[in-house]
């Protein structure tokens, strides 16, 4: 399935990859991102339930100290 | 309220842009290296509803990079910072809380703002506030990466979508490797601070849930 992460379109073999799953795979830090999954906030309590489907929009930001 | 500094930035600002300026309210998340320098950027720029959340006290680690003096040290960073601004403005509209700002009252902390500033200092912290902020129909302006000295143009402006602006180079945190300094602090407030100067003087006012 092919979706767009942080506009850049990927493709993924996966067909049933959550997003927890995906985080996993990008070795990010669950505590210092954010994601908005089709345009709503999806905490980190929906990340293991929410299924990743074709033409998905995501957007991940991650942050680091210092402030 | 209009005193003689207020007065010479309606001659600079012109009526409409002045008044625009003097209405909006910033919530500000920090009052670190963040936060006490980008409040003095934004009251010097003629914004005067400041509310400023911050539990910690001024040390002398501090100075290299917070808008804070050798006198103050000691002081709550929330008191020491409403002396130096109203040596700025001495008319500001400021509430400070000398308190966290936590999963329990971060949805309610900046409920009344037209803008929040992030500025604190861990990512998980800024990482809670986006989640709360970014797409309330606020301006939300953060900042990640900004440690260090050098490369400064990396410290850039990244507009993630129309109302959220992520200020740094997302890679420089601050450790005891690579520690933040002034310059570099500086940028990323007095960028942070722009930020909201332009997105007001540009569009004005905004409505929001």
């Amino acid at each position: 399935m092919r979706i767009n992460i942080n506009g850049q379109f990927v493709e993924l073999n996966d067909s049933r990859l959550s997003i927890d799953e995906l985080v996993k795979q990008k070795n990010l830090n669950p505590e210092r991102i954010v994601i908005e999954y089709n345009g709503r906030i999806l905490g980190n309590e929906n990340w293991e339930e929410t299924l990743i489907r074709d033409s998905d929009n995501i957007m991940i930001v991650s942050f680091v100290g210092g402030g | 309220m209009m005193n003689n500094f207020t007065k010479e930035l309606l001659a600079y600002l012109g009526k409409e842009s002045f008044e625009k300026l003097d209405t909006i309210r910033i919530g500000i998340a920090g009052a670190g290296g963040l936060g006490s320098n980008c409040a003095a950027f934004l009251v010097r720029s003629g914004f005067r509803k400041l509310k400023i959340y911050d539990f910690d006290k001024v040390s002398y680690s501090n100075l290299n990079r917070q808008f804070y003096f050798y006198d103050q040290v000691g002081n709550w960073k929330v008191e020491a910072l409403r002396t130096n601004l109203s040596r700025i403005n001495p008319d500001l509209e400021l509430e400070t809380f000398n308190q966290r700002i936590a999963p329990e009252n971060v949805s309610d902390v900046f409920s009344d703002c037209d803008i929040v500033i992030e500025a604190f200092d861990k990512a998980e912290c800024k990482k809670m506030l986006a989640e709360t902020y970014m797409n309330s129909g606020r301006l939300y302006i953060s900042a990640s990466g900004l440690a260090g000295w050098g490369e400064s143009d990396n410290v850039t402006i990244r507009k993630i979508h129309e109302l959220f602006y992520l200020v740094g180079d997302n890679i420089s945190e601050a450790s005891a490797a690579l520690p933040p300094f002034a310059p570099k602090v500086n940028i990323a407030a007095a960028k942070e601070a722009d930020i909201a100067l332009s997105w007001v003087l540009r569009k004005g006012s905004l409505s929001h849930g």
